[in-house]
């Protein structure tokens, strides 16, 4: 029984409106690890989801559960798992206390002190205020501490943190960290690779329904070798930059964009091409770092340029 | 095909506890719920007028007939109104998905549902009924209680019907408003178009009806098609269950078919069987 995967897909399918929307598609989830299912919007991983709870039926292949299929006993697999889904709504007439307490029910949990779990999330205020008069984020954090009731062994979460302001999601993330600590699986999608590195300990890349890498964050970020892109605003003439920099070594590419130059370059060349810059008398005006997303990784992976959303 | 998964009463009552709760606070079924109160005192006052010729309340059975008219149009109304978004309208707002991915299986979300807008709609037709029974009880005497308890109940079964069907609908339709529209449909379709189309094709085939004979006398295969249909079914179950032989100063001349048990049977067969299709077709559903 442990030695089963917490939750595992194999030669998943399913095709809508003849769209592939999930293509032949495996991944495994260890026990007690955090796994970032990562892939722009209409990659298939709320489709993959919504496979993995029940709530739509696949043309094939299967899903395991702690190495159980839901199909033969949802009541007590079902009780084991959080689920958060990616756009979350309630009952606008039932009070956010009420509202964990009607899951609870289900759950067999009712003795669990639910108000700890608004607490957790930073609703205790709004306990016996109604759904129905609460802003979009007040909603998913509802949404989390609904996935706290029953203690679960899994968390299958979509998208947990799009749309938070960064208060918000710093509280989401941790909620999140806490409850893999506590022995908790987490399973969660995202298209945002920061979001991935920082929380996930693996993670799937999806694309057109396809699982195209699967490895440890570390790994993954040493074998794609990610770098980040410097933008400098510069005083002088952009051509005197370019050659500036170009030789710089960690440097990849300077390209001009608008008034802007931009340098990818290693995280620790960015240091000495400022200060060549600075040597060759270019004063820089303005500049930031851009951290590498998803995109980058397409190319890598793929080869293909490709735009995601 | 796995084996379908045993039935959890507690996810049964948890669901259908939540879908009393949401409902029995809605303004909407309150404010129908009033008016088919207001209007069965109404109709107990005035309604012995129909077959006695005289107001104030006379007794249980001559009630009836009036209340029946009531019923007729306000309980089809309140049951689909309850039910036609249970199922699309949680789809649309995006609820249903965490719901079904609690421990509850589909059968018992659409059992919950049943059972928890159902005991909505028997706190409507008890309030309606009873309130008004029981005054004629007090004030004119109990003669009759076991068939208006019998009425009662056959209003119960009524409602439920519909229940049944706004539970369908509301699993067929994609959207509310397509929920809504079919709801509509539904209503012309049982409570008016139904009758009069029965109607034309019995003078079609060269029927008479006479207002002034003031006597009613289809041929049988009009009292088989209403039987066959719910608003019909429970009214002739009013009659026959109070022995009744006249309705609005008409003389009913029933054929020994039309029977309490057969129309509660044909009531019964139009709560089960919406309920099972909705069953099925929400089973295998992709959400």
């Amino acid at each position: 029984m442990s030695a089963d995967p917490a939750l595992s897909v194999d030669h998943l399918a399913k095709t809508f409106d003849g769209l592939r929307a999930v293509d032949d598609l495996c991944l495994s989830v260890r026990r007690g690890e955090i796994y970032g299912f990562l892939g722009p919007n209409g990659a298939g991983k709320t489709t993959t989801i919504k496979i993995i709870l029940g709530l739509m039926f696949q043309d094939a292949g299967a899903v395991r559960i702690g190495g159980r299929d839901l199909a033969k006993d949802p009541h007590e697999i079902k009780r084991r798992i959080g689920f958060l889904p990616e756009h979350i709504a309630f009952y606008n007439n039932l009070t956010a206390l009420e509202t964990l307490q009607f899951y609870a029910e289900l759950k067999g949990a009712v003795d669990e002190p639910l108000l700890d779990h608004l607490e957790a999330v930073g609703l205790r205020p709004f306990a016996d205020e109604k759904v129905g008069t609460f802003s979009k984020g007040m909603v998913q954090l509802l949404g989390i501490a609904q996935t706290l009731i029953g203690d679960p062994e899994l968390l299958i979460l979509d998208e947990p943190t799009t749309g938070l302001d960064p208060n918000w999601a710093r509280t989401v993330k941790d909620r999140i960290q806490a409850a893999n600590e506590r022995g908790a699986t987490v399973f969660f999608s995202s298209h945002i690779l920061g979001q991935v590195q920082e929380l996930a300990d693996r993670v799937g890349i999806v694309d057109r329904g396809k699982l195209i890498a699967e490895d440890t964050v570390e790994n993954l970020g040493r074998r794609l070798d990610l770098k980040p892109r410097l933008r400098l605003t510069v005083e002088e003439s952009l051509g005197a930059a370019t050659r500036a920099v170009s030789n710089v070594e960690g440097v990849v590419s300077v390209e001009s964009s608008g008034a802007e130059l931009v340098v990818l370059c290693d995280r620790a060349a960015k240091a000495r091409v400022l200060g060549r810059l600075e040597a060759m008398g270019i004063s820089v005006r303005d500049f930031r770092t851009e951290e590498p997303g998803l995109e980058e990784v397409f190319i890598k992976l793929t080869g293909a340029r490709r735009s995601v959303r | 095909m796995s084996p379908a998964p045993r039935l959890a009463r507690r996810s049964v009552w948890a669901v259908a506890k939540k879908e009393f709760m949401d409902n029995v606070r809605s303004r909407w079924i309150v404010g129908l719920s009033g008016l088919f109160l207001a209007l069965t005192l109404v109709v107990s006052y005035f309604g012995a007028a129909q077959t006695q010729g005289r107001t104030g309340f006379t007794g249980l059975g001559d009630t009836v007939a009036g209340m029946v008219s009531i019923a007729a149009i306000l309980v089809p109304i309140l049951g689909l109104m309850l039910g036609y978004a249970a199922i699309v309208g949680e789809r649309e707002q995006g609820s249903l998905l965490l719901l079904l991915a609690m421990p509850v299986t589909r059968l018992e979300v659409v059992l919950g549902k049943f059972l928890g807008l159902g005991s909505v709609l028997v706190v409507a037709v008890l309030a309606g009924l009873g309130v008004s029974g029981g005054i004629i009880a007090v004030l004119a005497g109990a003669e009759g209680l076991g068939a208006y308890l019998a009425f009662v109940g056959g209003t119960i079964v009524f409602a439920l019907a519909f229940v049944g069907l706004a539970l369908l609908l509301s699993t067929v339709a994609k959207r509310r408003s397509t929920a809504i529209g079919l709801a509509v449909l539904t209503w012309f379709l049982v409570a008016v178009i139904f009758d009069t189309v029965l109607f034309g094709l019995f003078i079609a085939t060269g029927g008479t009806f006479d207002f002034l004979a003031g006597t009613v006398d289809f041929p049988w295969w009009v009292y088989a098609f209403q039987i066959a249909i719910p608003p019909d079914a429970f009214g002739y179950f009013a009659l026959t269950v109070f022995g009744l032989e006249r309705t609005f100063g008409f003389r009913v001349i029933l054929p020994g078919f039309v029977s309490p048990g057969i129309t509660l049977l044909s009531l019964t067969v139009w709560t089960v069987v919406p309920l099972l299709a909705a069953i099925w077709r929400f089973r295998r559903q992709d959400l």
